[in-house]
């Protein structure tokens, strides 16, 4: 680090920042960029077909079509840059910008890995250091965002199944997140705080000796409301309603094309990584290695990695294999199931603490 | 965490009989929505009134077992002046109840939603007339106006009705932000620490006198926000639409219960509360005092509707009531204040009753409704003069009684002026009042003979009526009854 | 810091009250949402500046953008406002906005805040909320919780068809 940072004439404190921020956006921008290719992959192992296997770098290597990303991204770039002729040219620009950055930024607060002490300084493997005040608040609030880039594409498209899927997105957002905060409450009383860093300190050790101290096996009721929400959240399939190709075309998107429809595509796979990463902080002990006491950073750091790629694969898993729901019962599901779920989970936990569990 | 948890449970528990009369409200009202509606046939609806009356009887009796205190870090206080002016929004809410059957079964429109949403708005009065902090007296505010707003815009079938609702709404809405941006002014300008009303007048009185501005913007701002709720010039604009448009047993709920508890929050902030800063408020609130008397009574010399008249005549009556809160003593005001409402209340309910029942049979909105009322329906007609002569202040009736207490304290702290302007436009009132009452007497019938009258009805303007002409000759208990109006 | 923050609300602000179409001056209005937030963080207030994001621009902008979208106001609204009105009014803001800046400049009280607000360096912290709520303003805090059950069944006896 201190070689870094004589190279960068700074600070090792500046130079880890920046080390920080590029190792962060980097790393979940190629895996998103990684994950449209494990989808296509995925959905062909699924449906027994083959998938993307024929893109070879140079025109030799071909490492089961994992050039795939790449030949898209060029494919993208050079593709004619449309702008329908009634759209509202600025906000059309704008739409994939405003959904790409909230996807990335959630990211921010999530430690992927754990503290370490280096030279005499402590260094945390999360961008924003933990005791920022915002903690998990964070992600919630920049995942609220999300939605704007959706709602935004949709209305300056100037395309009526644009506005659909912009509306339905909208109401869907407005209506799980109430569920998803709640059963996030439950969490950070149980940790005693809402710093992501205190939520993976509780979740340390075992649980009656066999099971890792998790949330999941704590709280599996808050999981499943958080788990399902979180599909909303990333508009992803079952709940895809601002796309539903079957019914609205391609709904937000169907206006954009070439440079600017990647970008909306990249923005809901970092938005799929910034979720997996959540749901593995929040209950699967984050970077905490099961039944490993203190693990050494580069194993927390798997730790992580295993568990959130695992997550983001479940993603795939589920997307190709339910069938899409439809919106009215999208609605009650939101609003019948999991916010009645979730209180139950908050005033569960809130009466077991106060029999001093 | 647990030991946190337990003493703030302790803290509430050891404060809730200071509101079991809200709290009592809040669970009835809640139960009758959820599961008392599903006993009831959509046929059957009306059935809740008589409950609702029963429910409110209950209150008034606890709220007169409730002992005296203070709770809630100082946030509520259960006193004379509370007890006072709670049981004058129940006897308020009580006649709306009663006079709203009728009306509503010819209507068709019974659920049992009007009823929760009156109880809920008087549990948010009850809260009003007793805050003694401004966080807590602004969320019992809205409590109270976001009921009346939806009661406003109740017949949803009908234009005006929404569009009273609308108006109210948006208007309402406005003068909440500009209440709650005054509060947070008077927050920073007493250093940021406190709301409560006794700190913030302590902290207040000690300010530099170069940060006077501050006080004086924040002090306007609530003025300004809580004069809107009662309706008095220059932010009455929405109040005759309101209540023309409005349901008619609502438009009277509007000319009483929340005036009475917007007059205890009035007294409470103003009189009880910041007279450390009184240069800042005195001289404002004597303008609005003084032009709602002026406006209100000038205005409602040429309306033709019966609503608007009333609508008019209640902005006059804040004017003088104003007169209360102004006096340098406040606890006589207070005294003052209340005897002219619970007077008020018992005449402006027996003028609504008698505007309902011409209502029912599709009439009463217009003055001219009225025309010889004295030859078709002479006991009602009566009854109706009756009403009128009082609310014009004509003597030996019970108007008279509660003006005459007012002005005489007013002349008492040296307000001349504005006693002169009261008892000029007491005079410019009366002739708008006579001017309905000829109406009945001295103009020809046309249409059919009167139907009978709803029982309900019948007794309320019995009561009232009663009520009205003994009013003077009991007026040593009923100053004793004022008396109680104190605090510590 | 402040001056950018306090920039992007004022701008934000003023487009949405200029701006003759509704998703713009909502997106603008999100836009001046965001400054504050920024200010609630430089005011050592994080907790307030998330909160101000989640409820603000997270749920009641999208219920609104949600609703102009549905009644799919395409149409630009004329701006016909009498000049008179426009001029008075443009009159008012201008002797209002003197009589801010005079208001804060000249108190003493200022000074005085500042004061205060050099000794205030502890960030505010989801805890000190929740005790602040629940304890000290506990009652407030109920009947805030009475307001929105009374606006939800208001809104049911409005809306629903056959009550």
């Amino acid at each position: 680090m201190d070689k870094l940072a004589s190279l960068l004439h700074t600070s090792p404190a500046i130079a880890w920042m920046v080390a920080k921020l590029v190792i962060v956006f980097a790393g979940v921008f190629s895996l998103a960029a990684v994950w449209t290719w494990v989808e296509r992959r995925g959905s062909a192992m699924i449906q027994d077909r083959i998938g993307p296997n024929r893109a070879a770098l140079f025109g030799k290597i071909k490492i089961i079509g994992l050039a795939q990303p790449l030949a898209d991204g060029i494919k993208f770039f050079f593709k004619e840059d449309l702008v329908p002729h009634d759209a509202n040219k600025g906000l059309f620009w704008l739409a994939p910008f405003l959904a790409l950055v909230p996807a990335l930024m959630g990211f921010a607060v999530i430690p992927f890995g754990r503290s370490f002490v280096s030279g005499g300084q402590e260094y945390h493997l999360a961008l924003l250091d933990p005791g920022n005040g915002m903690g998990l608040l964070y992600p919630l609030a920049i995942g609220g965002m999300a939605v704007y880039g959706v709602l935004v594409a949709a209305w300056s498209s100037n395309n009526k199944w644009s506005i659909l899927g912009g509306m339905r997105s909208s109401a869907a957002m407005v209506s799980y997140e109430i569920g998803m905060s709640l059963a996030v409450v439950a969490l950070f009383m149980r940790a005693g705080g809402y710093d992501p860093s205190e939520i993976i300190t509780a979740q340390g050790g075992t649980l009656w000796k066999v099971l890792p101290n998790w949330n999941i096996f704590h709280q599996p009721l808050g999981f499943i409301v958080f788990f399902t929400c979180m599909f909303a959240e990333t508009n992803r399939l079952p709940f895809d309603f601002a796309e539903g190709e079957s019914e609205i075309v391609a709904g937000f998107n169907t206006e954009y094309g070439s440079m600017k429809f990647s970008l909306l595509a990249l923005s809901e796979y970092c938005h799929l990584m910034t979720a997996s990463a959540l749901m593995a902080t929040l209950y699967f002990g984050g970077w905490q290695v099961p039944f490993v006491q203190d693990p050494s950073v580069m194993l927390s750091v798997l730790s992580f990695l295993v568990k959130m790629l695992f997550f983001a694969w479940v993603f795939v898993w589920i997307r190709w294999t339910l069938p899409r729901f439809r919106y009215d019962q999208l609605m009650h599901l939101g609003w019948k199931a999991m916010l009645p779920m979730s209180m139950v989970n908050l005033v569960f936990h809130a009466w077991r603490m106060s029999q001093g569990h | 965490m647990t030991g946190f948890a337990q003493g703030l449970l302790d803290a509430l528990l050891k404060d809730t009989h200071l509101i079991t009369p809200q709290l009592f409200l809040m669970v009835t009202a809640t139960l009758m929505l959820w599961p008392g509606d599903l006993f009831f046939h959509r046929n059957e609806k009306h059935k809740w009134a008589p409950i609702t009356l029963v429910i409110l009887a209950v209150t008034a009796a606890l709220i007169g077992r409730t002992p005296d205190g203070e709770g809630f870090s100082r946030m509520f206080r259960m006193d004379g002046l509370t007890r006072g002016f709670q049981m004058l929004c129940v006897l308020g809410t009580a006649a709306t109840v009663a006079l709203s059957v009728k009306l509503l079964n010819g209507l068709k429109q019974q659920t049992v939603e009007y009823y929760a949403l009156i109880l809920f708005s008087l549990s948010g009065m009850l809260f009003l007339c007793g805050a003694s902090d401004l966080i807590s007296m602004y969320f019992s505010l809205e409590l109270m106006a976001i009921c009346i707003y939806i009661l406003v815009a109740y017949l949803r079938e009908r234009s005006t009705s929404v569009e009273a609702g609308v108006k109210y709404f948006l208007l309402g809405a406005f003068s909440s932000g500009i209440l709650v941006y005054g509060i947070s002014l008077l927050y920073g300008a007493a250093g940021g620490t406190t709301t409560n009303l006794a700190d913030l007048n302590r902290a207040l009185a000690l300010t530099p006198t170069t940060s006077n501005l501050l006080v004086f913007s924040g002090v306007l701002m609530v003025l300004m926000g809580m004069a809107f709720k009662v309706a008095a010039v220059p932010f009455h604009m929405w109040s005759p639409d309101a209540y023309e448009g409005a349901p008619t047993p609502i438009t009277m709920f509007m000319a009483t219960a929340p005036k009475a508890a917007a007059l205890a929050a009035f007294l409470r902030v103003f009189g009880a509360g910041l007279h450390g800063v009184s240069s800042e408020w005195v001289l404002p609130l004597c303008y609005i005092a003084g032009a709602s008397m002026i406006l209100g009574n000038v205005t409602a010399v040429k309306q033709e509707s019966m609503k608007r008249l009333l609508a008019y005549s209640s902005i006059a009556h804040v004017g003088y009531m104003l007169l209360g809160v102004l006096s340098g003593d406040p606890r006589a005001g207070a005294q003052a204040v209340w005897l002219y409402m619970l007077i008020y209340i018992v005449m402006n309910t027996g003028a609504f009753a008698v505007v309902i029942y011409l209502q029912g049979k599709g009439e009463g909105e217009r003055i001219e409704d009225f025309k010889g009322l004295g030859r078709k329906h002479p006991v009602l007609a009566f009854a109706m003069m009756i009403f009128l002569l009082s609310l014009a202040g004509i003597p030996p009736l019970a108007g008279f009684f509660g003006k005459f207490y007012l002005f005489k304290l007013a002349i008492e702290q040296g307000f001349v002026t504005l006693t002169t302007i009261a008892l000029l436009t007491s005079a410019v009132g009366a002739y708008y009042y006579l001017g309905v009452v000829a109406q009945m007497y001295f103009r020809e019938p046309d249409g059919e003979p009167a139907a009978p009258m709803g029982a309900t009805s019948v007794f309320v303007v019995t009561v009232a009526c009663a009520l009205v002409l003994v009013a003077t000759a009991c007026g040593p208990w009923l100053v004793d009854w004022a008396a109680k109006i104190t605090w510590v | 810091m402040f001056i950018t923050f306090a920039l992007i609300t004022l701008l934000g602000a003023l487009g949405m009250l200029l701006q003759k179409n509704v998703v713009v001056a909502g997106l603008c209005m999100v836009a001046a949402f965001f400054g504050v937030a920024g200010l609630f963080v430089l005011l050592a207030n994080p907790v307030a500046a998330a909160l101000q994001i989640i409820v603000y621009t997270g749920a009641i902008m999208v219920l609104v953008l949600f609703v102009i979208m549905m009644l799919n106001s395409h149409e630009e609204e004329a701006g016909a406002a009498r000049p008179v009105q426009r001029w008075l009014s443009l009159a008012l803001i201008a002797v209002l906005a003197f009589a801010a800046v005079k208001l804060v400049l000249a108190s003493a009280g200022l000074n005085a805040l500042a004061v205060k607000g050099a000794e205030m360096p502890q960030a505010m912290t989801l805890q000190k909320v929740g005790t602040t709520l629940f304890a000290d303003h506990l009652l407030g805090f109920e009947v805030a919780g009475l307001v929105l059950l009374a606006a939800m069944i208001g809104a049911v006896a409005l809306t629903k068809r056959n009550l």
